[in-house]
């Protein structure tokens, strides 16, 4: 048998990839069979002829995304949230699993870590409430608590920037209990002896974090990297629909292109539009993991992911 | 060390794609109900056989049922109910406290009748814009769903979101097949197919104000004729009760545009959500135009700058989603139609809730205002068009989800009005029952407005032909401009309608070069075709 066949790697490795088979399986039922759908982005959809029966249609489907400019607008704000978000998720997660771990009192770090973990459990909608309440201006606790300090009420309904910060911050509330547990592993995972050698050599708390924990948990780092970027087109449409509604004032910041075709596209019913929507979303997402993952591997080939 | 790294690595990606999972459980949820639309017949196929194994008891207790004299046992003999069905049926709005009691009591008669049981889904008001195309679009199995021209039911029903049930309905409807009227059977007629049933009811509707009688007698004003009377109401309040919301608005309703083009004899052509096009009622050769390219555009958008910086509405009312603001005691008024208006008057009789006329003209209103279809997904049509029977024709089943329950929720006086006695629980008429209204088997209620009959004179003094009734519009031509106009609009003309933008002048220039840019000349001219096409064909 040809040692470098696929039949002598299944039998060499059968319990290998026996194990991996439900994995493989659900991969193919959940991400695989579905993918079939993208052909609706080129079809007339109807109701009643389905996915397969309905005709084809060409490139029409795409057209409204670009009619107007609004779609370059709406990928670059998705990018860049994406961006911000990543990086500030990323980098409070790590500060923050390094402060739980340099912590000592045993309690004390159990509680904290889940505190912060909590919002993870909240769903958007509820943190949708939770904006409104804040900041509506006539109610608002902020701009209640401004009137009682006897300072003017602000609107921030009315100026998009804001938005940006008010976004990536909740994001990043929500997610770094969450991501940092990941952290928390990795450095879990060092080598005491490392730390110990480094306090016998007389380190501080931050050469010990600079020196051996950062450079340590960098692989993780980049592999957090490299998954999070392959969604870098993917707004978060829960949380921006949540947070800022049908707010019209506040689209020229927050428009991501998920919000973007729900808005176009509610009160048409159409599914083929969204669905050619989200073709262009994928496959910008094939060429950003792509060439991103083909910059790693260059550049530091034990962090790449393929 | 080496092995730590790799296990902490693996517990990295399996969290990352526990994360990634969860987000296309819902696309993958999606897509499997899409693909159950084609694969229909083989899951048909499969509960045929298992409904076989169990029908023989199962069958005999119903003719025993219906031998008993429900009253509709004759429309059913022929009628194979051997199997056990569970009806779907999807209505807008959120239910009464008691809608669950309500619902239990009508099973218990279906069972019976039907051999089904019903489930009532919601759809809720703040959301209906967004959520009702998902849900036909999900391929989700629904028996019956509320249908209307403001749910776009002529642009659903062409894409095949509803069943064809005028042969089915034939045989399992046929009273409420008899009941319709030439006039609406034509108007609810698309292409040769009947895709919903209307119900048979009519009035001259208008969006008028709402608003606190007792306020209005307060501030000694008298009457409200126009949107400016209706601006020195919300004046008065911001004065005098300025812990009351003025307006009591929803982000989704867009202000005060669509009375301001009614109140100028304008009429809604497409008759669909965020379109900015109108014709002229006056014009005896109507010609589609822009709403925001007409003269006066700029100084309603003025006005509203104007309105919105005394506070007659709230500066957040665009992420604002409570709609019950005006009967929670938390705002002046509401802008809807007659029919809120008698439900706000008879939950809060101490208030003298008025209603005052808002457009130039009003329209009998269409047939597909109220009516309800079954979307193309039931797997059980035949069932759902005979409970629409039953909810259309038989006085108990109306009863019970207009109603509530008998001596809980209502009693009928001696001279045969309809009195309320638990409207926390269960108030008349207020539960999405409008798609199975039937005339002759409504009563007038105790406690409505004293002056309704009034108001509708009002109404129907405005009245006009509507030529224009018949008309639906074809978009499949101009999908693409009409989704990049409906975008812009609640982008931009929102924030003008509540006085958001700092400079009107400036907000309305962008806003008409951004409608030009998405196409709106190609969607009026496209209409415009139609229009005539349509005009010349009804000559």
């Amino acid at each position: 048998m040809n040692k470098h066949g696929v039949l002598y790697e299944l039998r060499k490795n059968r319990t290998l990839f026996l194990m991996a088979l439900p994995a493989v399986l659900l991969v193919f039922l959940i991400s695989y069979i579905p993918m079939a759908g993208i052909i609706l982005a080129f079809k007339d959809y109807r109701f009643d002829l389905g996915v397969f029966g309905s005709h084809w249609n060409g490139f029409e489907n795409f057209k409204y995304f670009f009619n107007s400019g609004t779609g370059l607008r709406v990928t670059r704000n998705t990018i860049l949230y994406n961006l911000l978000n990543l990086i500030t998720s990323q980098l409070f997660a790590v500060m923050i699993a390094i402060f739980i771990h340099e912590m000592r009192g045993k309690y004390f770090k159990k509680v904290s870590q889940s505190i912060i973990f909590l919002p993870f459990f909240i769903s958007w909608t509820i943190v949708g409430v939770f904006v409104y309440n804040i900041f509506n201006y006539e109610t608002g606790t902020l701009n209640s608590v401004l009137k009682a300090l006897h300072m003017a009420p602000v609107n921030l309904y009315e100026s998009p920037s804001i938005w940006i910060v008010i976004i990536c911050f909740f994001n990043s509330w929500k997610w770094v209990g969450y991501t940092s547990v990941i952290y928390i592993a990795s450095i879990l995972s060092i080598d005491s002896e490392c730390f110990e050698a480094a306090e016998i050599d007389g380190a501080n708390v931050f050469q010990k974090v600079f020196y051996i924990t950062i450079p340590s948990i960098s692989p993780t780092i980049f592999i957090m990297f490299l998954l999070n970027i392959g969604r870098i087109l993917r707004g978060d449409f829960q949380m921006f629909y949540q947070i800022v509604g049908n707010n019209g004032q506040l689209f020229d910041s927050t428009d991501v292109i998920d919000t973007f075709v729900f808005r176009s596209l509610l009160t048409s019913g159409d599914i083929a539009m969204p669905a050619a929507a989200t073709f262009y979303q994928s496959v910008l997402c094939f060429v950003i993991i792509m060439a991103v993952n083909g910059f790693i591997r260059r550049t530091r080939p034990d962090n790449a992911l393929f | 060390m080496r092995r730590s790294n790799v296990m902490t690595l693996l517990l990295a990606a399996v969290l990352v794609m526990a994360v990634a999972l969860a987000g296309c459980g819902n696309n993958a949820g999606n897509s499997n109900a899409d693909a159950g639309n084609g694969g229909n017949s083989g899951t048909s196929g499969n509960s045929k056989t298992d409904g076989n194994t169990g029908a023989g008891d199962k069958a005999s207790g119903t003719t025993d049922n219906g031998a008993a004299g429900t009253g509709n046992a004759a429309a059913t003999t022929d009628i194979d109910l051997s199997k056990h069905v569970n009806l779907t049926m999807y209505l807008i709005g959120s239910p009464a406290r008691d809608y669950d009691m309500v619902l239990a009591e009508l099973n218990k008669k279906l069972e019976k009748d039907l051999n089904a049981t019903l489930k009532v889904n919601w759809v809720g008001w703040a959301d209906y814009g967004t959520q009702y195309p998902l849900l036909l679009a999900s391929g989700e199995p629904i028996d019956l769903i509320y249908a209307s021209t403001w749910t776009n039911f002529y642009q659903n029903a062409r894409k095949g979101a509803f069943m064809d049930v005028k042969d089915l309905a034939k045989k399992y409807a046929p009273k409420s097949l008899a009941q319709i009227t030439p006039d609406f059977y034509k108007q609810t007629e698309l292409d040769g197919h009947l895709y919903a049933i209307p119900s048979e009811f009519y009035q001259y509707g208008d969006m008028g104000y709402i608003v606190r009688g007792d306020l209005m007698k307060k501030y000694g004003l008298t009457s409200i004729d126009n949107i400016d009377d209706y601006g020195k109401f919300m004046d008065a309040v911001v004065k005098n009760d300025p812990q009351l919301d003025p307006s009591g608005d929803i982000s989704s309703s867009g202000g005060l545009e669509s009375y301001y083009a009614n109140s100028q004899g304008y009429y809604g052509i497409l008759s669909s959500q965020f379109s900015p096009f109108y014709i002229n009622m006056d014009d005896a050769n109507p010609k589609i135009f822009n709403l925001y390219e007409t003269d006066g555009i700029l100084d309603y958008f003025k006005k509203m700058k104007d309105w919105g910086d005394k506070g007659y509405w709230s500066k957040s009312i665009l992420s604002n989603k409570d709609d019950k603001m005006l009967t929670e005691g938390k705002a002046a008024s509401k802008l809807h139609n007659q029919d809120s208006w008698s439900g706000v008057y008879m939950e809060h009789p101490d208030w003298d809730v008025q209603f005052y006329l808002n457009s130039k003209y009003t329209y009998k209103t269409q047939a597909m205002q109220d009516g309800m279809a079954v979307p193309a997904s039931s797997k059980n049509p035949e069932r759902a068009l005979m409970l629409l029977e039953l909810l259309r024709t038989d006085r108990s089943y109306n009863n019970l989800l207009t109603y509530g329950i008998e001596g809980k929720h209502y009693e009928i006086t001696a001279d045969n009005k309809l009195k309320p006695l638990d409207l926390d629980g269960f108030a008349p008429d207020g539960y999405c029952s409008w798609g199975f209204k039937a005339p002759e088997l409504r009563y007038d209620v105790v406690g409505t407005p004293p002056n309704n009959a009034e108001v509708r004179q009002r109404l129907a003094d405005r009245a006009r032909e509507n030529p224009y009734a018949l008309f639906t519009p074809d978009f499949e031509p101009v999908k693409n401009e009409m989704a990049a106009v409906t975008n812009i609009v609640q982008q931009y003309s929102f924030p003008l309608n509540y006085g958001y933008v700092k400079n009107p002048e400036d907000g309305l220039k962008t806003l008409q070069s951004k409608i030009k840019a998405a196409g709106a000349e190609k969607i009026m001219n496209e209409m415009q075709k139609q229009l005539d096409a349509f005009l010349a064909a009804n000559k």
